[in-house]
């Protein structure tokens, strides 16, 4: 029988980066933003689909990404967001940060008693 | 303009909110469709979606978070929303209003009446810098200045910018259609310019007239100019006759605000520079020094450098200098400093009086909080924030505050008319008090810190309270409102406290108030007529001349119908600023440098004390055989004997008039007399020494004329008869009664305030504890139905709830005890006869407010206790 991983909850402050991981990807709209995470963390990531937009105007309002109104793949009129300069700077930042962050976590919990 | 951005602001955020709705509503849709893709029906698809996407609502609300756009769009709805739940209890808006208005009125008036009197510069060129010195000896009494000591100062300190000597006369003003007596004085050339006034016509003095050898001149002031010469442009160069001798005019000074009341007119005092008496460094006279401070010199450094000036005029002339040093005040303290404490002591009184008020308003806040716990609840299960309706609450207190500030400027503007006119009127620049942008900017400031203040607590109890809770239950018996009640007696007991305070400071100054019209003057007032004349001139010359006019005078004013006795003094019994010298008792005061005893000196014609019913205590009073040639005899009062004569008599013994170093005049003492009221009949008694106007040189004199006719008859009578001696005499007239009851005058305003201050704090104490009984007992409607079901008693539930009065009453009276105390040694300078810590005051202050407390909390608890078990368990 195949085990199944239940997803899990995000850690608190990390969805902004994973926003704008997404959308370094290309243009997105909430939605597809929301699809791409769960596409890559192969749906083992819960994410609040409520919170999404507050976390997407937040990061535009600090203006780390940029939005306009375009056209959906179904021919809709959608909102797309796309990562600016600052957006990728930041971002780059992020994953260092992470980076050294979850090696050090890593190494203490991998560490036998 | 306005209403332009109002517009745009209310169209772009609409816009705003669409674009978030389309976005919102194409995220549910995509997810739909994806759902659908899997092969779930689409009503159910669309359900999940909406499901999973969780609160539409709160996500919006955290999106125009997000943007930081809130602000000016909310804050509109905020206020829109507040006014229109304002207007909908129209009670309650009415009550708190009311409230606001009274506490932020009162203090308006107060502060507009401190901010004109006390805080505003007084009307000088950096009037900071100028002070008022004085000499003083080693005991601390402080006294006025020798004309040698000034030159002195003048010449040898460095830090002064300018020294300007000033010293008060009386002149008789004739030659004019009314003889008038003038209040003049004798001013160094520095003096104007040290004050910055200017001559609006001719000049003011040169430094040449403050040296012997000045010419007669004379600078009038713009009233005198007006009233007695009719504004005349050509007065500069003509000759005006005062006390009998031509001065010519040489200039006119504009008005402005003077030390110790309004000049008539001015003369260079170089006049006096060449009289011996003058010169004499050891005859203190009248003179005032005012100065003005080098730019960077401090107070104390200033006052440093003319002591070292004392020191040397010490060691040259130690007969008249021994022990003298300076006393030096800013001269802002000198004319405002005992009125700054009252003011203060009143503005006090009104912040409690609108603390009290913020109270009383947040108790009602607090009681429509809990009415409105189910519409809160409904508006944070909709998505509102809690943040965002504390912010709500505020903007309502707020919106309750301002309106409460217009409110309360408009009764404060009202209340300024009486206040001004019950006021004292010797107070200065009361004709300058104003509700200008000052006072406006302090009221604006007062109602904003109130609406704070009283919107704290519901904004609190919001953020505190659990939303859905309170949806599901109901208010009762939640946490929420019993927290709210905890609250709300704290506040009662904090508003008891300061009523207390409030209340045991009025009734303190209304048992001073007592005493200083009880205080027995030691003569009797009524029916006795003031006239004040003044003999001035080379008429009056010789002695005799000023012998005989007061012999002539006290004969004919006895002789008119009805006048039962006459007396005359130079100083009459009320009258302030009468004479005080150095006197000593040879072989009985013992002289140490520095300190030498001083007391009043009057001149006091035969039957003086008969006349005005002061008693006689030991040995007798003058008659007609005390005259020029008879030996010099002399008469003290109780306070100076019981001084030095504890235990035997001072009849016999002599009293020298000066201190120590000078020959002065000796006096046999012939009688005692009871203290006469001085200063006025709240001040203490100081020692005085009589001296028979026959052995004297008179000048100044009161008649002071007792008779059965009605004041003003007696008056002009008696004018008619002084005139007739002679026509030239300028004559003041007074109703001693009516300056009895003048000399508490200031007392009288301050404690009416006080004790209205007092009644309001009463009052809305009372409405205070009323509304939290009241409440609670609505609130628990339910549990009283239960327990009287189960057999309670009506006196039960009455007790229950007078019990929970009176908890809160005692503490807040007991806490309000411990304040007043405390902060005693603010009013004790105000209080005559009684202490500020009289435990009888107290005593009553707790009593009353605890009368009132249990009143107040009665009536509502008597409802309670008379609640039908069975209507109370089926409401709601």
């Amino acid at each position: 029988m195949k085990k199944e991983t239940k997803p899990v909850d995000l850690l608190q402050g990390t969805l902004d980066m994973l926003i704008l991981k997404a959308v370094s990807l290309g243009p997105l709209h909430g939605y597809g933003v929301l699809v791409r995470i769960q596409q890559i963390s192969k749906d083992a990531l819960r994410i609040q689909q409520g919170s999404l937009y507050p976390a997407l105007y937040r990061l535009e309002h600090q203006g780390l990404i940029a939005s306009e109104w375009g056209e959906s793949e179904n021919k809709r009129k959608a909102k797309f967001y796309r990562l600016t300069d600052a957006g990728k700077k930041r971002l780059r930042a992020e994953q260092e940060k992470w980076g050294r962050f979850s090696a050090a976590v890593a190494g203490i919990l991998s560490t036998e008693a | 303009m306005r209403l332009r951005s109002f517009l745009d602001a209310m169209l772009r955020r609409s816009r705003l909110e669409r674009r978030m709705d389309a976005e919102i509503r194409f995220h549910l849709e995509s997810y739909r469709d994806d759902l659908m893709r899997q092969g779930v029906p689409r009503d159910e698809a669309m359900r999940r979606a909406r499901l999973e996407f969780g609160g539409i609502g709160t996500s919006k609300e955290q999106c125009r978070e997000a943007r930081g756009l809130r602000w000016p769009s909310e804050v509109s709805q905020d206020v829109r929303y507040g006014l229109r739940s304002l207007r909908k209890s129209p009670g309650f808006t009415a009550v708190a209003l009311l409230t606001l208005a009274l506490g932020i009125g009162a203090n308006t008036a107060i502060f507009s009446v401190l901010r004109a009197v006390v805080l505003r510069p007084l009307p000088y060129p950096d009037p900071a810098r100028l002070v008022i010195i004085r000499e003083q000896d080693t005991h601390g009494n402080s006294f006025s200045v020798t004309w040698p000591d000034f030159v002195d100062w003048r010449g040898q300190s460095r830090s002064f910018a300018a020294m300007a000597a000033y010293s008060p006369a009386r002149l008789l003003l004739t030659g004019v259609e009314r003889p008038a007596l003038l209040n003049a004085a004798h001013v160094s050339a520095s003096y104007f310019p040290l004050l910055g006034v200017k001559a609006e016509l001719g000049r003011t003095f040169v430094s040449a007239e403050d040296s012997a050898g000045a010419g007669f001149v004379t600078v009038l002031s713009d009233a005198l100019w007006r009233s007695a010469f009719g504004a005349d442009p050509g007065i500069v160069g003509r000759t005006v006759v005062l006390s009998g001798s031509a001065y010519a005019v040489i200039g006119v000074v504009e008005p402005y605000l003077s030390r110790g009341g309004p000049v008539d007119a001015y003369l260079p005092v170089g006049l006096r520079a060449g009289d011996p008496s003058f010169n004499n460094r050891g005859a203190h006279g009248s003179m005032h020094v005012l100065a003005r401070l080098v730019p960077g010199t401090s107070f104390g450094g200033a006052r440093a450098s003319l002591d070292t000036v004392m020191a040397r005029l010490e060691k040259q002339f130690p007969a008249s200098n021994a022990g003298h040093r300076t006393y030096m005040v800013p001269l802002t303290d000198s004319m405002t400093g005992e009125l700054r404490r009252v003011f203060y002591v009143l503005l006090a009184a009104v912040s409690l009086v609108l603390l009290i008020a913020c109270v009383n308003v947040a108790n009602l806040l607090l009681a429509r909080a809990a009415d409105r716990q189910k519409e809160i609840a409904v508006r944070a299960s909709l998505g509102a924030s809690r943040g965002r309706i504390a912010r709500q609450m505020m903007v309502e207190s707020l919106l309750l505050a301002m309106a409460g500030g217009v409110a309360g400027v408009a009764c404060g503007a009202a209340l300024l008319g009486p206040l001004i006119h019950f006021a004292p009127q010797q107070i200065p620049r009361l004709d300058t008090v104003r509700i200008d942008p000052g006072v406006l900017a302090f009221s604006l400031a007062i109602s904003l810190a109130t609406g704070v203040l009283f919107g704290l607590a519901p904004a609190l109890q919001v953020m505190r309270t659990d939303g859905n809770g309170a949806l599901k239950e109901g208010s009762r018996n939640s946490t929420g409102s019993r927290s709210r009640s905890r609250l709300r007696a704290g506040l009662i007991v904090t508003e008891v406290m300061f009523a207390t305070v409030l209340l045991t400071a009025s009734m303190l100054l209304l048992r001073s108030l007592g005493a200083a019209l009880a205080v027995d003057p030691g003569f009797r007032a009524g029916h006795l007529a003031a006239l004040d004349v003044t003999l001035l001139g080379a008429k009056y010359e010789p002695a005799a001349a000023g012998h005989q006019f007061l012999a002539e005078a006290s004969r004919e004013l006895a002789a008119i119908p009805g006048v039962e006795a006459v007396g005359a003094a130079a100083c009459p019994p009320l009258q302030k600023d009468c004479g005080d010298y150095w006197y000593e008792v040879p072989g009985r005061t013992h002289f140490t440098p520095g300190n030498a005893d001083d007391s009043l000196f009057n001149i006091v014609g035969s039957g003086y004390f008969a006349a005005i019913g002061a008693t006689v205590l030991q040995g007798r009073e003058f008659n007609s055989s005390d005259i020029t040639g008879a030996p010099p005899v002399a008469i003290i009062n109780e306070t100076l004997a019981r001084k030095w004569w504890p235990r035997d008599s001072p009849v016999g013994w002599q009293v020298k008039f000066g201190g120590p170093g000078e020959k002065g005049p000796l006096y046999e003492i012939v009688g005692v007399v009871r203290d006469v009221n001085r200063e006025g009949l709240d001040a203490p008694p100081e020692p005085e020494i009589f001296l028979a106007a026959a052995q004297a040189r008179v000048g100044r004199l009161a008649f002071l004329v007792r008779s059965s006719l009605s004041p003003l008859e007696v008056v002009s009578l008696a004018r008619r008869v002084l005139h007739r001696l002679d026509k030239d005499l300028a004559v003041r007239s007074a109703v001693v009664t009516q300056t009895m009851s003048q000399s508490l005058a200031e007392r009288k305003f301050t404690t009416a305030l006080l004790a209205a201050f007092g009644a309001l704090a009463l009052t809305l104490a009372g409405v205070g504890i009323f509304g939290v009984i009241a409440y609670q007992a609505a609130q628990q409607t339910h549990e009283i139905g239960i327990r009287k079901a189960l057999g309670a008693r009506t006196s039960d539930i009455v007790g229950m709830y007078s019990r929970r009065a009176a908890v809160l009453v005692m503490s807040g009276t007991l806490l309000g005890v411990l304040c007043s105390l405390a902060s005693s040694r603010l009013l004790a300078t105000m209080l005559f006869g009684v202490k500020p810590w009289d435990w009888l005051t107290l005593a009553a202050a707790v009593s009353i407010l605890t009368a009132l407390g249990l009143a107040a909390g009665y009536i509502p608890a008597r409802r309670a206790g008379r609640l039908d078990a069975m209507a109370a368990l089926r409401q709601e």
